[in-house]
């Protein structure tokens, strides 16, 4: 036994918050994956369709296959019915280069709103240890009676921060990933696709855990500093 | 350097500022712990007990004086050192609240060991007589609790245990055992408040703190 369990063993405590900090930070990651994953199907989606031009759905050329002559001829009605529709008189090439700068910009978009997601749903760390530790004031002093040192608590006490977001990204990547394969399931195969690549379910895992660690460096800096003498009047 | 001192205060006082005001919770405060001795501190609430076996656990700093754990100056020590002093050489035992409720006694017993040592561990506590090793602090009465603070201050083999108001929570006859089982481990040094008088003939020195001023009985 040492300090250092004392993280693994004090999730048990205090479950309903510590789950409910764990539950906000999978749902975080969970539209961080679809977000990013959908982003990406989109980048995708914008090089697949591109031609020599870089441009989407562009005119079928000889060799290109039915499904991008129906396309086009998809395109070409609809510009005509937005040119009816507002009396304007754009041409299907300038359609189609403005269409391809919106979803270069959605994915800019999505990319901030999943970012955005992601740190609220860990943000909550920084509560949820806050009232973890303030409840712990005594066994801190207890630690420090039994000559461990501020630091080997602060550690210890960041380590339990960056355990609630692994457990929190690790469900958030699981639920995530299943989430992105029944809607890739649900869409028309050859037209926006989602992308799941590898590297972000890793990735996400490390990013969520070390930002979980970050925001959990204050309240454990806080507990750390604590008078003996103090925190050994207080009560459970 | 005393060798032979396990525990050495030096004129020590400490003096605590509340509402602007100076109060004295220990005056000039001089005595001296030898190897293998028992010894008892008592006197009414509020003499300075807590204060005494604060400064003595190197929990606080004195005001004035010098206190020595096995002959090194603990004035002049740093967070570190000092946290590693009272590792090394010291052993606490509280009134109540010993134990952190989600590790079981064993695992509370082998918190601050330097080098794991399970037998130890579990040596330590049938020495005190406690058994089932896997129950947490919650079923446990308040002299098992008390007892496995002992247990888990002998971990380190400390040079000297602070106890403060052990007995505090326990009946008459929980307190006769607790005594006994202090008496069962040999060689250890011990230093103990009490507010209970006739605990005093269990202790080789006994000593009365009163208004912050030592007298030894």
């Amino acid at each position: 036994m040492g300090i250092y369990i004392l993280p693994l063993k004090n999730l048990r405590r205090n479950r309903l918050r510590n789950l409910s900090a764990v539950l906000r930070i999978a749902l975080g990651v969970i539209i961080l994956l679809i977000l990013v994953s959908s982003g990406l199907g989109i980048n995708s989606f914008i090089k697949n369709s591109g031609t020599s031009n870089g441009k989407i759905l562009a005119s079928p050329q000889s060799n290109q296959t039915v499904t991008t002559t129906n396309q086009t001829n998809m395109v070409s009605s609809l510009v005509n019915y937005l040119n009816s529709f507002f009396g304007s008189s754009i041409t299907e090439n300038q359609f189609l280069s403005r269409l391809e700068d919106l979803l270069v910009n959605l994915v800019y978009i999505l990319d901030g709103v999943a970012s955005v997601a992601l740190l609220v749903g860990v943000l909550g760390i920084m509560n949820t240890m806050g009232f973890n530790l303030s409840d712990r004031k005594r066994e801190i002093g207890l630690l420090k009676s039994m000559g461990f040192t501020k630091n080997q608590i602060f550690i210890s006490c960041t380590l339990e921060s960056g355990l609630l977001g692994l457990i929190g990204s690790i469900i958030g990547v699981i639920i995530g990933t299943l989430g992105i394969w029944i809607i890739s399931t649900f869409l028309e195969p050859g037209f926006l696709t989602v992308l799941l690549p590898f590297w972000l379910i890793p990735g996400t895992v490390f990013i969520t855990t070390i930002l979980s660690l970050i925001l959990g460096l204050y309240p454990a800096w806080f507990t750390s500093k604590i008078k003996v003498e103090e925190a050994l009047c207080c009560e459970y | 350097m005393n060798t032979e001192s396990i525990l050495t205060f030096e004129d020590v006082s400490k003096v605590y500022m509340k509402g602007g005001r100076k109060i004295k919770a220990l005056e000039n405060v001089s005595f001296s712990l030898k190897h293998g001795t028992l010894n008892l501190i008592s006197g009414p609430s509020g003499a300075g007990k807590t204060t005494l076996i604060y400064l003595a656990g190197l929990i606080k700093e004195p005001s004035n004086g010098k206190i020595m754990v096995k002959g090194i100056n603990t004035n002049n020590l740093n967070d570190n050192e000092r946290a590693n002093l009272i590792r090394d050489e010291i052993g606490f035992i509280f009134r109540r609240f010993n134990l952190l409720p989600n590790l079981n006694v064993l695992e509370n017993v082998m918190l601050p060991m330097i080098i794991r040592d399970v037998g130890k561990a579990k040596e330590l506590l049938e020495m005190v007589g406690i058994k089932e090793w896997d129950r947490f602090p919650r079923d446990l009465s308040f002299e098992e609790e008390q007892k496995i603070a002992l247990a888990r201050s002998l971990v380190n083999d400390p040079s000297l245990i602070l106890a403060l108001e052990p007995t505090g929570e326990l009946d008459h006859e929980q307190t006769t055992n607790f005594i006994k089982t202090l008496h069962k481990i040999s060689g250890i040094t011990l230093l103990m408040t009490s507010d209970n008088k006739p605990l005093r003939k269990f202790f080789k020195r006994t000593y009365q703190l009163e208004n912050g001023k030592l007298k030894s009985i």
